[in-house]
């Protein structure tokens, strides 16, 4: 009986002296924020992931606004500019965020990451001709990306936000080159244009819309190209065809050829989902337990990091949500 | 079920009031101020079950009270469903499955459900859905719109869209006024959003110019705002102005709106 108490009282502690941590938190300091690119040199169409990566570098948790892109508030930016140092407009679609105003933040304990990839292509694409009205492009030039992201809740959430500091963190800067392809990736280009036309004039013919497709991996099996003309078969047997046999095998081939493509980050994010739930509830798990949890067959691949932040961030989110929850119940 | 289905289809429809010839506009009477280009046209569309509009699932407030709000900035809002066409689940067949966070493939699914009639697309997109996947831990987007330049109508008319996450917000939140005031007032932003790429009121007022009506639904951190006796949540602004002279305004740029 005597234990029991001591344990209620040492869990009525920790509550309270995590809350009193939270409150002094200055993320700034607790945070290593970084951004990188696989390369440096793009083809013109061919994706461009940016990887964003926060850590919790403190010994203590905090709390800490997520990275959504496209989210109102304007807490996460990603800012690009041309070769003239001018912004390129972000074209993306918005999402609106909501929270209860007694929202904590995401409590993200010391060691756990966050991870978002994101092709620029997605955010800051231009539409153009015919291909170019179904996926958005960045001519060729030289840019230069950054992101700015304020990492306080208390600033956005809550009656006292004006009072709050931001905590602004601005990530380091990447100049990257986009060019236009030659020689075999030349045609492999205009391929690939063509395949994007009809995917647009065989609308609701999925069947149709992945012949072209096919026939680009059949005939450029090493173009850079491949990671886009995956992503739009996979899109295909998605919303076409449903969660088929084939659609399973595809991940699998998508997830065995381009271990390190920020493609992948996508994939296992989606498909991998219920994995990545049951792998966060564990107390502690081995490198080893998720990549064979996930079925990723590299330790040292990309697609092997995107999956360990994945199951970081879903632990964050269950922490979170139990936050929530011991809140209302103490009301 | 199937003539529970075509109940459910027809009441819809209904209560939309509306069918695809009546989207013919040219009997119409002309608004007061003559500087309209455009009739707003919806084609709405949503997942079985996730209905956002119709009166046994959600409240007719969502559908009356965003057009009240289109119509005060003098727009000639006509909701519209074409047909009695239904969405698929994100994964087709999977009623688990949910809309991943990825433009080109929201983009996409909007793109895939359009649908003509007599070869002509409504020239505004409103689907009514399930669950968005990043969705979680006391924090959720209960929708989503394609952005374009600021006050300027987005893309070609048949990529447009607007996402209300009907089962996440019926997910998230529990009172029921304040579901109806959510979705009334997300379905009126992000409206607006699509129609002409409306701004922030807080982050650029000057395309909004009513520094007398903060109270406005395109201002992005209006889940914060105390309430107030009138509920501006459920009778949404789109920050209309008074001034007949002001031309800077939300009101005034829908106004101009080109399809």
């Amino acid at each position: 009986m005597n234990r029991m108490i001591l344990r209620t009282i040492g869990a009525i502690i920790l509550f309270y002296s995590t809350e009193q941590v939270l409150a002094r938190a200055d993320n700034r300091e607790a945070l290593r924020f970084t951004i990188s690119l696989e390369k440096n040199t793009y083809l013109v169409d061919e994706p461009i992931y940016l990887e964003v990566l926060a850590t919790n570098i403190s010994n203590h948790e905090i709390a800490i606004l997520g990275m959504l892109p496209n989210a109102s508030w304007r807490y996460f930016q990603i800012m690009l500019k041309d070769q003239n140092d001018q912004p390129v407009a972000d074209h993306s679609g918005e999402l609106y965020m909501y929270a209860e105003p007694n929202w904590p933040g995401w409590i993200m304990a010391s060691g756990e990451r966050w991870l978002l990839v994101k092709d620029l292509l997605d955010v800051f694409g231009k539409w153009g001709d015919a291909a170019h009205q179904i996926r958005p492009f960045l001519p060729p030039g030289t840019y230069q990306v950054h992101v700015i992201y304020h990492t306080n809740p208390k600033a956005f959430v809550g009656p006292n936000r004006e009072n709050e500091d931001k905590q602004t963190l601005h990530s380091n800067e990447l100049q990257f080159e986009v060019i236009e392809p030659a020689g075999l990736e030349k045609a492999a280009h205009e391929k690939l244009l063509t395949a994007f036309i009809a995917h647009e004039k065989e609308r609701s013919k999925p069947h149709r819309q992945a012949v072209l497709f096919k026939e680009f991996i059949d005939k450029y099996p090493n173009s850079l190209y491949l990671p886009i003309v995956y992503s739009f078969l996979y899109m295909i047997y998605t919303q076409g065809f449903g969660d088929t046999i084939e659609r399973q095998e595809l991940i699998e081939e998508m997830l065995t050829r381009f271990p390190n493509s920020g493609l992948t980050y996508q994939l296992l994010s989606y498909d991998r989902h219920e994995a990545i739930q049951s792998l966060a509830k564990a107390s502690s798990i081995s490198k080893s337990a998720i990549m064979q949890k996930m079925k990723i067959a590299s330790s040292t691949s990309r697609a092997s990091f995107y999956a360990q932040c994945l199951v970081d961030m879903q632990r964050i989110d269950l922490r979170t949500a139990e936050r929530m929850k011991q809140k209302q119940e103490k009301r | 079920m199937k003539v529970m289905g075509k109940f459910v289809k027809f009441y819809v429809g209904l209560m939309f009031g509306i069918v695809a010839a009546a989207c013919d506009y040219q009997g119409q009477p002309e608004p007061p101020n003559g500087i309209i280009k455009e009739t707003m046209t919806v084609e709405y569309d949503f997942i079985s079950g996730f209905d956002a509009g119709s009166d046994n699932r959600a409240f007719p407030e969502i559908r009356d009270n965003v057009k009240k709000a289109f119509m005060e900035t003098g727009t000639n809002f006509l909701p519209c469903r074409d047909d009695a066409h239904t969405l698929s689940y994100y994964v087709a067949g999977s009623p688990n499955s949910r809309f991943p966070n990825n433009d080109t493939d929201l983009r996409n699914y909007a793109k895939n459900n359009r649908n003509a009639v007599n070869g002509t697309y409504m020239n505004y997109h409103y689907l009514s859905v399930n669950y968005f996947a990043p969705n979680a831990g006391g924090l959720f987007a209960p929708g989503g719109a394609i952005g374009g330049p600021n006050n300027q109508t987005p893309t070609p008319v048949d990529e447009r869209y607007t996402f209300l996450f009907w089962g996440d917000i019926l997910t998230f939140i529990s009172n029921p006024t304040t579901i109806r005031q959510l979705a009334v007032l997300v379905s009126a932003h992000e409206l607006g959003h699509q129609r002409i790429g409306l701004t922030h009121w807080d982050l650029f007022p000057i395309f909004h110019n009513n520094p007398a009506q903060p109270q406005c639904a395109m201002r992005e951190d209006f889940n914060f705002v105390p309430m107030t006796p009138i509920d501006y949540r459920l009778n949404p602004v789109l920050c209309s102005d008074a001034d007949a002279v002001n031309t800077n305004s939300c009101r005034d740029w829908l106004k101009q709106a080109n399809p």
